[in-house]
C-alpha cells in the first residue's frame, strides 16, 4: 500500500510570544491518501490557509512532523525543499501569480524552465494541458489578454505540468465570477479524475468545497471535523454550525 | 517555450521599459563621464606627446632656462665643448599679436603667434616637415603652422601683419610646415625664422630661450646628461624630450585630478540610481519572486535573474555611455581650443573604451548585488502573501555604520579639497577622493534618519494645502523610508557636487580679486604676452620697451620686475616650489601694496637680500659671472605662513620680465 499523499502529526504554527502569542495551528493531526481531493474550510483565522502553506514547504511550523507521499519534511534545507516544491508539488492561488511578459504557454512551461527540462514531451503536455483547460486557441496570449478564469486555467495547467504528486490551491475561485470559478473546479475535478493527482483546495465558499471527496473543517488552529463532498448544503450548513456552535456537530 | 531561466530577465525589462530606460541612464551617465574624462588626459597626454616627438626629431636633451628664463650666450659655446655633445643648437622665442587690415589686435590665443628663431645652417633642433613653399634661410622671412595657416587663410607668398616687442611688422611666409596631424591649438600660431632676424625682431641680441643637444652616442644620454647639468649649473633644466612631456603630464595632474572625481561622483550617483531602481523593482515583484520559489527556482536562480536584468541595463548603459562620453570629450577639447589650451585631435584608446565598460558593468553589478541578494532571500511565502509587512525599517546598527563612514570622510575628504596643503599626488588624491565618496556613502546610508523627520515635518503644510493629495503624498512617502531615503540622498549628492563645485569657484575668484586689489597700486602694467608668472614670465619685455615707458612724459614710476621659479628652502616638509620676484626695492612699493606678515615692505626686501640665501638659490646662467649685477628678491609666503626668502643673480643684458608703472596724474 503506498503512503498517503499528506501526512501531518501534532503540527503547530505559532506566531508571536507570550501574551501576544496566536496559534495558528495547534495540534493538526490530518491524512490525505494519494488521488484524493479535498477541500478545507473553516472561519477567518482558523488556520486552514496556513496547513496549506505548510505542506507546501513554504512555512516551516514550530512543531510537528509533516511528510508528503512519505517524505517527510524534517531536516531538509532550503535546496531540498525547493526541489521538493520543484518536483512534488503543485500550486494555484488566488491571484492567479502568472508572469505578464510571458504568453499562457511560455507561463504553462515555466517549471520546466526552472527545472531545466526542455525536451520535446514537455512542451507537447503543455500544450495537452492547454488544450484540456479549453486554451488550446490561447496559447499566445499575455495574461493581460485573458480573462480572470483563462488566467486560472493557465495556472492550473503550470501546477500540472512536471506531473506533480500534489496540487495545492489556495482560494483558486476566490477572485473569480461564479460561472469563471465553477469551470475552474469543473478543471480541477476532472484533471483528479483522469490523472489521479491529489488536490487540496483551500477555499471559503462551500460550492467550491463540494466539489472534493470529503470537506474538512478547521477552527482555532485545530481540525474541527469532516463532511463528504458533493452537497454545497451540507458543507455550509457545517461551516454555519462550527461558527455559531461551540462544539460543532459530529459529521 | 523560455530558451532558458535567465532570458527571463530581458522579458522583465521589456515589461517595465521606462523604469528601465531610467535605470540604464545612470549607468550611461556615469561611463559618458568616465569614458569622456579618460579620452580627454588621453588626448591631451597624447597631444603634447606628439608634438615633442614631431618637434625634437634627433635632439636627445633640451636645456630651458628655470621658469623659462633666458640662458647666458656663453651657455651654448660651453654646452658645445661638454664631451659627449654632437652637436647643440640655441632658439631664441618671441611672442607676436596678429593685427586686423585696420591695424588693431586679433585678440586671444586667435592673435597670438610663438616665432622661434634658430640658425638655420647646420644642425637643425627642430624637425620640421616642410609641406609647401622653402625652408627659412636668411632675412625677415618665416615659415609658419600648416594647420593655423589653413585656419587663418594663409598661404606661401602671403605677409602676416603682426606686433612685437619692436613694434609693427609685416612678416612674409616663405614655407609650410607639418608639426603634427591633427594638432589645433586654439588659434596659437607656431612660425620660425632665422636666428639673425628674429633676434632683431625680438629685441634679444643675446642669450637663449632653449638649447638642443643631439648626443655622440644616443646610448650615452644619461652620462652626457649630467656633464651638461655640471655645465649650465642649477639655473636651467636639462631634460629628455620625453621628460618634457612628462614634465606637462605632472601639471596635469591636478586637472585629472578633479575630472576623476567627477567622473566618479557621477558613477556613485549613477550607481545609487540603479541601487534605488532594483531595490524597489525587487520589493514590487516579492509576489513574483516568491511565485518562482515555489515552481522551484532556488535562491541562487532569483539572485541571478536580477543581476542578469542588471547587466542587461548595464550592458545597454555602457555602450550609450560610451556614445555620450565620445560627445563629452569632443565638446571639451573644442572648449579648451577656444580658452586656448593646445589640444590635438581626439584620441579614442581601446584600454579607455575597456575601462570605462568594465567600470560600467562592474558599478551597475555592484549596485544591483545588494537588491539582488534580497531577491534571493524572498521566501516562496511571497507568492501568497505578496509584499505586505515586507517594507524596509531602519536600525540603529545602520546609523552607526553611517557615521563611521560619513565623519573620517567628511574631515580627511574636506582636508583634502579644503585643506591649506594642495597636495595632488596620485595617493593623496586617490585617498582625498574615496574618503569623499566614503562620506556620500555615509550620507546615503544615515539619510533615513535625516530625511524621514523633514518628511514629516514638511508634511503638516502640504497636507493643509492639498487635504487628499497631501496626505497620500506623505504617507506614500513614509510607508517605506529606505525608498524615500534613497531617492532623496541620490538628489542630495548630485546637488552638493554642484554647490561645492561653485562654491570652491566663488571663494578662489574673490581671494584672487582681493590679493589683485592690494598687490596693483599701480595704474598700467606691461607684460609679455603668453607667459604667466607662474611659469616663471618667460622671455620678458624689451629693455628698449621699457626705455620707452620712461620716456613717456606721463611716466611717473617704472618699477621692473624679474620672476624666477625655484625650490624654496624646506620648512615644514622639506623643499618646495616657490616664485621668487626680483625688484627694484626703491621704486617697487610705490606700484604694489603687497602685505607682509610681522614686517614692513623694506624691511621684507632687506630680509631676503642676505647673503647667506644667495647661494640657495639656482641661477639661469649657472655660477654668477662677474658682469653679473645682484638684484633683491622676495618670495611671498608660502603656505606655512612664513616667509621666505631668496636671492639670485641674473646677466645683465637679459631684459626685465614685467615693468609696472604709475602715472604721475
Amino acid at each position: 500500500m503506498s503512503a498517503p499523499a499528506i501526512e501531518t502529526h501534532d503540527l503547530h504554527m505559532h506566531y508571536g510570544q507570550g501574551r501576544t502569542e496566536v496559534r495558528a495551528l495547534d495540534g493538526v493531526d490530518l491524512v490525505i491518501e494519494a488521488g484524493e481531493m479535498v477541500s478545507i474550510m473553516g472561519p477567518s483565522g482558523s488556520g486552514k490557509s496556513t496547513l496549506l502553506h505548510i505542506v507546501g514547504a513554504l512555512e516551516a511550523p514550530t512543531s510537528g512532523t509533516i511528510a508528503v507521499a512519505g517524505r517527510h519534511y524534517e531536516g531538509l534545507g532550503d535546496k531540498e525543499l525547493t526541489e521538493l516544491r520543484r518536483d512534488r508539488i503543485g500550486f494555484v492561488f488566488q491571484f492567479f501569480n502568472l508572469l505578464p511578459s510571458l504568453t499562457a504557454e511560455e507561463n504553462v512551461t515555466l517549471p520546466a524552465v526552472i527545472a531545466k527540462r526542455r525536451d520535446p514531451a514537455v512542451r507537447e503536455r503543455a500544450m495537452k494541458l492547454l488544450e484540456r483547460v479549453g486554451l488550446g486557441e490561447r496559447m499566445d496570449h499575455l495574461p493581460a489578454e485573458l480573462s480572470g478564469g483563462q488566467q486560472q486555467r493557465v495556472s492550473i495547467a503550470r501546477a500540472l505540468l512536471l506531473s506533480p504528486e500534489l496540487v495545492l490551491a489556495d482560494e483558486p475561485t476566490g477572485n473569480l465570477d461564479t460561472k469563471s470559478g465553477r469551470e475552474v473546479l469543473r478543471v480541477l475535478r476532472e484533471l483528479n479524475k483522469e490523472e489521479g493527482h491529489t488536490i487540496v483546495i483551500v477555499t471559503h465558499d462551500p460550492a467550491a468545497a463540494a466539489t472534493a471527496d470529503r470537506v474538512i473543517f478547521m477552527r482555532d488552529g485545530k481540525l474541527a471535523g469532516q463532511v463528504e463532498g458533493g452537497s454545497t448544503r451540507r458543507a455550509a450548513e457545517y461551516l454555519a454550525s462550527l461558527q455559531t456552535e461551540a462544539e460543532p456537530v459530529a459529521a | 517555450m523560455l530558451r532558458s531561466f535567465n532570458s527571463l530577465a530581458l522579458r522583465q525589462l521589456r515589461t517595465r521599459p521606462l523604469r528601465s530606460v531610467l535605470t540604464a541612464f545612470g549607468v550611461v551617465l556615469g561611463v559618458g563621464m568616465v569614458f569622456g574624462v579618460l579620452l580627454l588626459v588621453g588626448t591631451i597626454r597624447a597631444t603634447f606627446d606628439e608634438v615633442i616627438d614631431s618637434a625634437w626629431g634627433e635632439t636627445d636633451l633640451i636645456v630651458m632656462g628655470e621658469g623659462n628664463g633666458t640662458m647666458a650666450e656663453e651657455t651654448l659655446d660651453r654646452i658645445k665643448n661638454v664631451e659627449g655633445v654632437r652637436q647643440a643648437a640655441g632658439m631664441v622665442g618671441g611672442m607676436f599679436t596678429r593685427l586686423e587690415a585696420d591695424g588693431s589686435p586679433v585678440k586671444g590665443p586667435k592673435g597670438q603667434v610663438l616665432i622661434a628663431g634658430y640658425e638655420t645652417r647646420g644642425y637643425q633642433p627642430y624637425d620640421f616637415r616642410l609641406v609647401e613653399g622653402r625652408k627659412i634661410a636668411t632675412g625677415r622671412e618665416i615659415m609658419v603652422e600648416q594647420n593655423w595657416a589653413r585656419d587663418r587663410g594663409y598661404d606661401v607668398g602671403d605677409r602676416v601683419r603682426v606686433a612685437g616687442p619692436t613694434g609693427q611688422t609685416e612678416l612674409p611666409i616663405i614655407g609650410i610646415f607639418k608639426l603634427t596631424s591633427s594638432l589645433n591649438v586654439g588659434g596659437l600660431g607656431y612660425a620660425a625664422m632665422p636666428l639673425g632676424a628674429a633676434r632683431r625682431e625680438f629685441d634679444q641680441p643675446e642669450g637663449w630661450l632653449q638649447i638642443s643637444i643631439a648626443a655622440l652616442d644616443r646610448g650615452e644620454v644619461e652620462p652626457l646628461r649630467r656633464r651638461v647639468e655640471q655645465v649650465v649649473g642649477s639655473g636651467a633644466n636639462v631634460q629628455t624630450p620625453g621628460e618634457v612631456s612628462d614634465q606637462v603630464s605632472e601639471q596635469l595632474a591636478g586637472l585629472n585630478t578633479v575630472l576623476y572625481f567627477f567622473s566618479g561622483v557621477a558613477l556613485f550617483v549613477g550607481g545609487f540610481l540603479i541601487l534605488n531602481s532594483f531595490n524597489m523593482t525587487v520589493l514590487q515583484r516579492m509576489r513574483e519572486l516568491g511565485m518562482l520559489r515555489t515552481l522551484g527556482a532556488s535562491r541562487r536562480m532569483a539572485t541571478a535573474s536580477v543581476l542578469t536584468e542588471a547587466l542587461i541595463v548595464g550592458a545597454v548603459g555602457t555602450l550609450l555611455g560610451l556614445a555620450l562620453g565620445l560627445g563629452l570629450a569632443s565638446g571639451l577639447i573644442s572648449l579648451m581650443r577656444g580658452m586656448g589650451v593646445p589640444v590635438g585631435a581626439l584620441d579614442v584608446t581601446p584600454s579607455a573604451a575597456i575601462t570605462a565598460v568594465v567600470i560600467g558593468i562592474a558599478v551597475t553589478l555592484l549596485a544591483a548585488f545588494w537588491p539582488a541578494h534580497r531577491a534571493g532571500r524572498v521566501s516562496p511565502i511571497r507568492a501568497v502573501v505578496g509584499d505586505a509587512q515586507a517594507r524596509g525599517s531602519v536600525s540603529k546598527r545602520r546609523l552607526a555604520v553611517a557615521l563611521v563612514l560619513f565623519l573620517p570622510g567628511l574631515w580627511f575628504g574636506g582636508s583634502f579639497w579644503f585643506g591649506s596643503e594642495s597636495e595632488t599626488g596620485g595617493l593623496a588624491a586617490y585617498g582625498g577622493i574615496a574618503m569623499t565618496m566614503a562620506m556620500f556613502a555615509g550620507m546615503a546610508i544615515a539619510a533615513p534618519f535625516l530625511i524621514l523627520p523633514v518628511v514629516r515635518w514638511l508634511a503638516v503644510p502640504i497636507r493643509r494645502v492639498l487635504p487628499t493629495g497631501g496626505r497620500l503624498a506623505a504617507d506614500s512617502l513614509l510607508s517605506n523610508p529606505l525608498r524615500t531615503a534613497a531617492t532623496a540622498v541620490a538628489l542630495t549628492i548630485g546637488l552638493s557636487v554642484v554647490v561645492v563645485n561653485s562654491s570652491m569657484s566663488a571663494s578662489f575668484v574673490g581671494t584672487v580679486e582681493d590679493q589683485v586689489d592690494k598687490a596693483f597700486a599701480r595704474d598700467v602694467t606691461v607684460q609679455a604676452q603668453g607667459f604667466t608668472i607662474e611659469q616663471g614670465g618667460g622671455p620678458g619685455v624689451p629693455r628698449s620697451v621699457q626705455g620707452a615707458i620712461e620716456a613717456m612724459p606721463e611716466t611717473g614710476t617704472v618699477a621692473p620686475l624679474r620672476a624666477l621659479s625655484l625650490e624654496l628652502p624646506g620648512i615644514n616638509k622639506g623643499p618646495a616650489q616657490g616664485i621668487a620676484i626680483g625688484v627694484d626695492p626703491a621704486r617697487q612699493p610705490s606700484v604694489d601694496g603687497t602685505e607682509f606678515q610681522g614686517v614692513s615692505q623694506s624691511e621684507a626686501y632687506e630680509a631676503s637680500s642676505g647673503a647667506g640665501s644667495s647661494s640657495a638659490a639656482p641661477t639661469p646662467t649657472g655660477p654668477a659671472s662677474s658682469a653679473a649685477t645682484r638684484s633683491r628678491w622676495w618670495a611671498p609666503r608660502d603656505g606655512s605662513g612664513r616667509r621666505s626668502s631668496a636671492s639670485s643673480t641674473r646677466s645683465a643684458r637679459s631684459p626685465e620680465w614685467r615693468c609696472a608703472f604709475r602715472s604721475t596724474r
